[in-house]
């Protein structure tokens, strides 16, 4: 707390501690606030300490002001006529009591500045911040990370495949989305070795095969990232990226980049996982520039990776997403990424932000019960070859919006001619 | 005299009133505020009580 030292008054109590009203003032005098910060016990917010309320400061400073008034009046001249004797008493005493309530006044204030400055101080910062400013300030103008999200009409995907056992999800959540706007560089210690290649692979053509060559990416048994290459009609290269999930349930952090602890980096925002600066080394060993295109596909955390990466400022032009399984309802996509996620409703991974996915034009979430293939283990729903059953339901579904989304997903890939494919291990 | 009297009344019970509540402010400055009021309201009732010894205000 600090001190109070107003002029002649010194502040000082008997076992040597400072405080703003310890001893009696001799005559009011011009206040001088010291900075000074004490060791009071009144610490409020540095200890967590509960000291005062606002409120109960500027009840007893009017109270004393009140007092101090009551006081003042008793001296009026018609008053000394009445009983000379009694106030000619009285104002001997007068000036010492006024004194001593305008020094509690003024300590009363004083103790509130001390306690509610940062209090006022914010207060008063929050009615002039500029928001947008410190956005544009912040992103280099032209991204808002809270974007006013359109409600999507009235959905009547009923009306075209009742029964679907597909569901997308439409609504706005409430949860605000975080943004992930940090630029960040790739980071040379972190290793991507190719381990193979593959030559005349077919485009994509449906989501059951991207959710194919995701699973894929789990059958070696090692920590592989798969990226096709394709040139499209317009001569440009188009690529896709497959980012697997956890690959450890380890609760120890270890070697590996796709281990739980990594997952709670990504959940938790602390940092970019690693894996998006791997991500990040693969395309710029494939020298992928600004005017290629980039689609990921990632399941568990894997998507939630992916769409990191997506929502990160780089030079690489990322349109279209996939993600499978993935706990997403704190990100938010920028304009221009197509967004199709698949949830199974059994599968409690996609529910651990406990928040909806963000819909927006671009964006579509889809549920369905899995096709569980290893019978009822808790952990099956969650499985890259249960979202591959899922993904080929998704691709029978009717849903007009479903049709749009995947279209766009997948459109790039149409008139692409057959391209290639490499693999890379990760070494943290 | 009866004014006076009232008026010295009046200001105990303000300045009593005035007594931080220790459910709503503690710490050593709120002792400080109690220990300096209750010392204003000692030399107020002290007034009194030397004003009615001389009456000057009835007792």
């Amino acid at each position: 707390m600090h001190g109070l030292n107003p002029g002649g008054y010194t502040p000082g109590s008997s076992d040597g501690s400072t405080d703003i009203i310890t001893s009696p003032p001799v005559q009011p005098s011009p206040i001088t606030y010291s900075p000074t910060p004490t060791h009071d016990s009144a610490g409020v917010g540095s200890m967590g300490t509960f000291i005062a309320t606002e409120q109960e400061l500027l009840r007893v400073s009017a109270d004393l002001l009140l007092a101090a008034t009551s006081l003042a009046t008793e001296l009026a001249p018609i008053q000394w006529i009445q009983s000379p004797w009694s106030h000619a008493l009285f104002a001997i005493e007068l000036p010492s009591m006024l004194a001593k309530l305008w020094h509690v006044q003024q300590g009363c204030i004083n103790a509130g500045v001390s306690y509610f400055k940062e209090e006022w101080a914010l207060a008063h910062k929050i009615d002039v911040i500029n928001v947008p400013k410190i956005n544009n300030d912040l992103l280099g103008g032209g991204h808002n990370p809270y974007p006013v999200t359109p409600i999507l009409p009235s959905p009547n995907h009923g009306s075209t495949d009742t029964g679907d056992i597909v569901k997308p999800i439409f609504g706005t959540p409430t949860n605000p989305p975080r943004s992930h706007t940090t630029p960040f560089s790739p980071t040379p210690s972190i290793d991507c070795t190719p381990i193979g290649s593959k030559q005349s692979l077919p485009a994509p053509s449906s989501l059951d095969a991207m959710a194919k060559r995701m699973q894929s990416s789990y059958n070696s048994g090692l920590d592989v990232v798969r990226l096709e290459e394709y040139v499209r009609a317009d001569g440009h290269k188009q690529f896709v990226i497959y980012l697997p999930g956890t690959q450890h349930w380890n609760p120890v952090d270890t070697k590996n980049e796709l281990d739980p602890s990594a997952n709670f980096g990504a959940l938790t925002n602390m940092h970019h996982v690693p894996t998006q600066h791997q991500v990040s080394n693969i395309l710029m060993k494939h020298n992928i520039g600004s005017h290629d295109h980039l689609t990921i596909v990632g399941h568990s955390q894997g998507a939630l990776v992916g769409a990191r990466f997506a929502e990160a400022k780089h030079n690489f032009h990322v349109d279209g997403l996939l993600t499978l399984g993935a706990p997403l309802g704190q990100e938010h996509m920028p304009d221009g990424v197509r967004v199709l996620s698949i949830e199974n409703t059994d599968d409690f991974v996609p529910r651990l932000d406990d928040a909806a996915n963000l819909q927006t034009p671009d964006w579509l979430t889809v549920q369905a019960h899995s096709q569980n293939p290893h019978g009822h283990a808790w952990f099956a729903p969650h499985s890259a070859a249960a979202y591959e059953k899922t993904a080929k339901l998704v691709d029978q579904s009717a849903n007009r919006e479903l049709l749009i989304a995947k279209d766009q997903l997948l459109s790039p890939f149409s008139e692409a001619k057959s391209g290639h494919v490499t693999f890379y291990h990760l070494k943290g | 005299m009866t004014l006076l009297n009232n008026h010295l009344d009046v200001t105990i019970a303000l300045v009593t009133r005035a007594q931080p509540s220790p459910t709503h402010w503690n710490g050593q400055a709120a002792q400080a505020c109690r220990d300096e009021l209750e010392k204003l309201l000692h030399q107020l009732r002290s007034l009194k009580f030397e004003m009615a010894l001389l009456g000057l205000i009835p007792a």
